[in-house]
């Protein structure tokens, strides 16, 4: 590995990148515009001169176009180089309007990052600021102010190289260059929210979140994209029990820098329709009475007609342990081993950059824990004349309620959200959605991926699993008592090869590839960077 | 250990007529009344305020109630940046923050709702905000409600708070264009940056 000298200290680092890859990774941050990891290189900025020794003597260059070469010396700390990003930024604000208290992106920007580093605090400039157009409407999710663009084209290269649907381009020369889209052809694709992510100045704002917060009031919690069975990473952005905003979070091995527009929207499943109290019968009760009431049909159901009796129906939208406690419990308290999971109509279009046609997040989940998804299987079942309970785990669809409704069964409903068949069954009961639990998911890759709790439920919801081994607590001699989620890993470990030695605690942020043959997967960062160091 | 340097101050003995009492009640009572008669004669220096009848001018930079500023065609000043909400220290600054209509203003609090009752009046909100839109120099501190709801005072009660001397209020900062105003009006005098 070649070795470079940052300030005069030496340094062992990876072939193949560039400097300011290479300076991050040792802790020395070189300020950047246009650079993006995901991006092309286009050196528009400047921002990131440093200087750079040479055979001619030290010559100012730009980080983000100089590879690693072994002996490369960088000075990164200087006055002179100091002197240049003060420079860089006196242009770029040279015609940068004062919009902070107007402004969402302000409290991430990039321009007000390194201006209260680097900024030369005072106006040299006599001449009136060059006026373009405001609040543009560049698209359904977009909206671009021209005046705010530092013009570092990452938005154009975006749509370039990552969509390759060039809706962005930059026309007019010098001071009066801007941003702007094709006449006709909105900035509309599958993509477009990136965009407002990679813009390092507020210049493309987003629509849906247009005004709603100050960024510095929200709180940001690790999380996972549910609108489908990529389980792209993200970050969940949320203030007082109300989730305002998706952020792609970077997963090399799931997402890397991007998330879908429909997935960066899904996040208002969160706050909508939600089933917030529990239901006998469709009428509002206490969570306690409708647990006990609930308790007591499947004790009933399983002593006066045995195991046949009852049937449970996970779901891929529910997480791992949930559907892992739903299966636990209906062998060790009824001995019966009918679990269903199928996906009846959560499917959509597929595409190659991160969509999947499944839009359940947990379907390899599912089929980890050995339950049946064909949801041919599961009507069958319905038939069996011996039926009298379905114990169904945030799981509604028209095909299921015809099964069902066929059948004098009775229901009881774990979800999340109020559906027809939550207004149906004989007992309802409130789960937590993604953001108010801890919980793992599976993705089409096989890879365990993990949310963080951001807040707690607004109504009575609780975990499904919480719920699950309460149902069952009266069947079972000696109920164990699941109360953190490591304690159903404590079970579901020992169960699962895959699962072996694992906890749910010690799964990485970036989560774990449950494939065999893990030497090749670059998957746990940790273990790469172990391996690394070693 | 440091020594403790004493100094021993010896209690002044009162006179006879001090041990009395009755001459010094007399010559306070004396006092009181001097003044009693000289105001009520109107010769006095009179330093009560007859409240409510007439009320006190404030010195300037008293922070009374809120009150938010105006731009020439009357509407808010405020555009929703949420930097008082952010300073205030008592939390009793609610914005709800909505598009306007010119792309020159771009944002304008829907609703803005101080609690009167939670705020503690340090004007960290009057500091904090970037276009001058939000003051205390009403001079107003008599500030009473029945209902703990009727403290809570919105966008246009806070519009409507007059200042106490329009004629030493300062003059509006940074005033952003009004409709229709031309290209290059923005760039104003509070852009003195780089
Ligand atoms: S882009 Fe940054 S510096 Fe410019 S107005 Fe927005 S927050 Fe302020
Ligand atoms: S809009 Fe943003 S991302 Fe696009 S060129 Fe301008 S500053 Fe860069
Ligand atoms: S005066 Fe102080 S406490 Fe009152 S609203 Fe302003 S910042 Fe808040
Ligand atoms: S600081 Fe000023 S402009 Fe900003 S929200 Fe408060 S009153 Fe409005
Ligand atoms: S980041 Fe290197 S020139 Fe912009």
């Amino acid at each position: 590995m070649p070795v470079i000298k940052i300030d005069d200290v030496e340094y062992d680092v990876e072939a193949g990148q560039n400097l300011i890859q290479a300076a991050t990774k040792v802790g020395i941050e070189i300020p950047h515009y246009c650079y993006h990891p995901g991006l092309s290189v286009s050196g528009n900025c400047r921002m990131c001169l440093v200087e750079v020794k040479g055979p001619r003597g030290t010559m100012a260059q730009i980080a983000c176009n100089t590879p690693i070469t072994e002996g490369l010396e960088v000075v990164t700390a200087s006055d002179t180089v100091k002197k240049m990003r003060q420079g860089v930024m006196e242009f770029l604000l040279l015609n940068h309007p004062i919009d902070c208290p107007i402004c969402d992106q302000a409290g991430e920007c990039g321009l007000q990052d390194y201006y209260m580093e680097y900024g030369l605090y005072t106006n040299r400039s006599t001449v009136p600021k060059v006026n373009k157009d405001k609040v543009v409407d560049v698209g359904p999710l977009v909206i671009l102010d021209q005046e705010r663009c530092i013009l570092c084209s990452r938005c154009v290269r975006f749509c370039a190289e990552v969509t390759e649907t060039h809706e962005l381009t930059i026309t007019h020369r010098g001071e009066k260059s801007r941003i702007e889209t094709f006449p006709g052809k909105p900035l509309d694709n599958a993509y477009s929210g990136n965009v407002v992510d990679i813009c390092p100045v507020g210049a493309l704002t987003s629509k849906d979140f247009r005004f709603k917060k100050r960024v510095w009031f929200l709180s940001t919690a690790n999380s996972l994209c549910t609108g489908c069975a990529k389980g792209c990473n993200v970050y969940l952005d949320h203030e007082n029990k109300q989730t305002y905003r998706y952020r792609p979070r970077f997963n090399a091995e799931v997402n890397e820098w991007w998330i879908c527009d429909e997935g960066r929207l899904s996040y208002k499943v969160l706050h909508h329709n939600r089933l917030d109290q529990a239901l006998i019968k469709g009428q509002a009760s206490p969570l306690d009475a409708a647990v006990k009431t609930a308790a007591d049909l499947l004790q009933e159901a399983v002593q006066r007609h045995g195991e046949s009796a009852v049937l449970a129906i996970g779901s891929s939208t529910a997480s791992l342990e949930d559907n892992f406690m739903l299966k636990h419990l209906l062998l060790q308290g009824a001995s019966s081993e009918a679990v269903y999971a199928p996906n009846f109509e959560h499917w959509g279009e597929a595409d190659k950059l991160l969509k999947e046609a499944d839009k359940t997040p947990n379907t390899a989940g599912v089929k980890l824990l050995g339950i049946e998804t064909e949801p041919e299987v599961l009507t069958q079942a319905l038939k069996q004349p011996e039926l009298k309970l379905v114990i169904c785990l945030d799981n509604d669809a028209e095909a299921l309620r015809t099964a069902l409704a066929d059948r004098k069964v009775q229901v009881i409903y774990l979800g999340s959200h109020a559906t027809p068949l939550s207004a149906q069954a004989d007992v309802s009961l409130p789960i937590t959605a993604h953001a108010e639990h801890y919980a793992s998911y599976v993705n089409s890759a096989e890879r365990l991926q993990k949310v963080e709790q951001a807040y707690f439920p607004t109504s009575e919801a609780r975990p499904a699993w919480k719920l699950i081994s309460a149902l069952f607590k009266p069947l079972l001699t000696a109920p164990p008592l699941y109360d953190d989620v490591e304690d159903v890993w404590s079970l579901l470990r020992s169960k699962y090869t895959p699962l072996a030695k694992l906890t749910f605690y010690e799964i990485p942020d970036t989560g774990l590839s449950l494939k065999p043959a893990p030497e090749t997967d670059a998957a746990s960062e940790e273990k790469a960077l172990v391996a690394d160091n070693a | 250990m440091k020594q403790v340097k004493v100094k021993t101050i010896k209690r002044e003995k009162m006179s006879f007529w001090e041990r009395t009492y009755l001459l010094p009640i007399f010559q306070g009572m004396g006092i009181t009344f001097r003044h009693f008669i000289r105001n009520l004669i109107g010769k006095g220096p009179n330093i009560s305020v007859s409240y409510p009848d007439e009320k006190k001018t404030m010195p300037t930079g008293y922070r009374g109630k809120h009150r938010l500023t105006q731009r020439d065609d009357g509407t808010v000043k405020c555009v929703a940046c949420m930097m008082c909400a952010t300073v205030c220290p008592a939390h009793c600054i609610h914005i709800e923050a909505a598009e306007h209509d010119n792309p020159e203003i771009e944002k304008y609090p829907e609703k803005f709702e101080i609690d009167l009752l939670r705020c503690v009046y340090c004007g960290y909100c009057v500091e904090a905000c970037p276009c001058d839109a939000i003051r205390m120099d009403s001079g107003i501190y008599t500030i009473f409600a029945t209902k703990r709801e009727d403290f809570i005072i919105d966008k246009e009660g806070l519009l409507n708070v007059k200042p106490q001397d329009p004629s030493t209020a300062r003059p509006l900062q940074g005033m952003p264009p009004l409709p229709g105003s031309e290209a290059g009006s923005r760039d104003l005098p509070m852009a003195d940056h780089a």
